[in-house]
């Protein structure tokens, strides 16, 4: 009901308010739409990539193999094995993450548990790998002291929350 | 430079598998059939990039990126106590809060400007280091409060009940970087005991 409720209130308080301070919204929205348009150009060759490869793992029959390695570690975080490729896939990269979501969805349903957990996991979540080594690109001292283990075992326990909510 | 080792991984691994298993004439369909999937995956997301970059420039117009510096700044000020300059927490707080709306673009180049300034300020006297850890595990540990484009692969996939996720995303976002970051604190104190 809550869930249902959030994107009409925030849409209607964004529309008021910008007619409320006379913005040219329609304007703004075309400008923005506009940069959303070179996100998507920019993201496909990556895409592609991840998903030959994703692809490929799936008709040789390694991610099934990878599932059922996986299983007890889920199994003991109250976890589907069936996310195990995307919780391993979601520190490193953004684009073979969202295609593993995709993927689990069209597989088992995006309402199912697994569909539901998959989405929460990716929604919550970010590249912890890929966007440490980005800001650490920009200093000169590369040591990342407590940094790394303190990213990953606090996605940890967001993951383990999304078996729990589900 | 780990990109180029786990893609290899995965080409590699498949394709041995693959012709271990029997199934080497499946490789080129299958191949071809990913990057056509991506082609799919990138006209869906297109759609939510074009609807949800349209609405968040009106949401920049309103100024809530500022109003949101202002109420993360007293906080900021606790979890990165030394930092001084308050230019360098203002580069800090519009990393944040464009990560809050979900502004990735905008956020890299602010947060690697905040990392930057944080050195120059503590220059050879590693003080730095601890606002730095945090900024990285804030960043790392993923603070989103709308999951649109999640949100925009949902309806492709034909869901009942898109939203929800909307709910259940936060609580896991924000359990996320609460434990990121009081883990942080602890090591912190443990740290600075061993120095005193």
């Amino acid at each position: 009901m809550l869930n249902a409720l959030i994107i009409p209130l925030l849409l209607l308080w964004l529309l008021v308010a910008a007619a409320w301070k006379r913005l040219p919204m329609y304007d703004l929205f075309v400008k923005g739409a506009k940069e959303g348009m070179g996100v998507a150009i920019a993201v496909l060759p990556n895409l592609a990539g991840m998903l030959v490869a994703i692809s490929l793992m799936n008709a040789s029959g390694l991610m099934a193999a990878l599932c059922d390695v996986c299983a007890p570690v889920f199994q003991w975080m109250g976890l589907p094995s069936e996310v195990a490729p995307l919780v391993m896939l979601r520190p490193l990269s953004g684009s073979a993450s969202l295609g593993m979501v995709e993927q689990i969805m069209s597989e088992y349903g995006a309402d199912s548990r697994i569909g539901l957990i998959a989405c929460v996991v990716m929604g919550s979540s970010e590249t912890i790998f890929y966007t440490i080594c980005v800001y650490m690109s920009a200093v000169k001292d590369k040591r990342t002291g407590y940094a790394v283990p303190c990213s990953i075992i606090g996605a940890l326990a967001g993951i383990w929350l999304a078996g729990r909510l589900f | 430079m780990v990109l180029q080792f786990i893609w290899f991984m995965m080409m590699a691994g498949s394709v041995v598998y693959a012709c271990v298993g029997g199934f080497a004439d499946s490789i080129l369909p299958s191949a071809i059939r990913g990057a056509a999937n991506s082609i799919e995956l990138i006209v869906n997301l297109l759609a939510g990039y074009l609807l949800f970059c349209g609405l968040i420039e009106i949401v920049k117009a309103l100024d809530v990126p500022a109003k949101i510096n202002k109420l993360l700044k007293p906080l900021l000020r606790v979890l990165m106590p030394s930092i001084q300059q308050d230019e360098t927490l203002q580069a800090v707080t519009m990393n944040i809060s464009a990560n809050l709306l979900g502004l990735g673009n905008a956020a890299t180049p602010m947060g690697m400007e905040a990392m930057r300034r944080m050195e120059r300020e503590h220059l050879g006297d590693g003080g730095a280091q601890h606002a730095m850890y945090m900024l990285l595990i804030i960043n790392a540990t993923s603070i989103q409060l709308i999951p649109t484009t999640i949100l925009t692969l949902r309806i492709a996939a034909g869901s009942a009940d898109v939203n929800q996720i909307i709910l259940p995303s936060l609580l896991c976002t924000i359990a996320s970087t609460v434990v990121g970051v009081a883990l942080a604190l602890i090591c912190r104190r443990r740290m600075e005991k061993r120095h005193a």
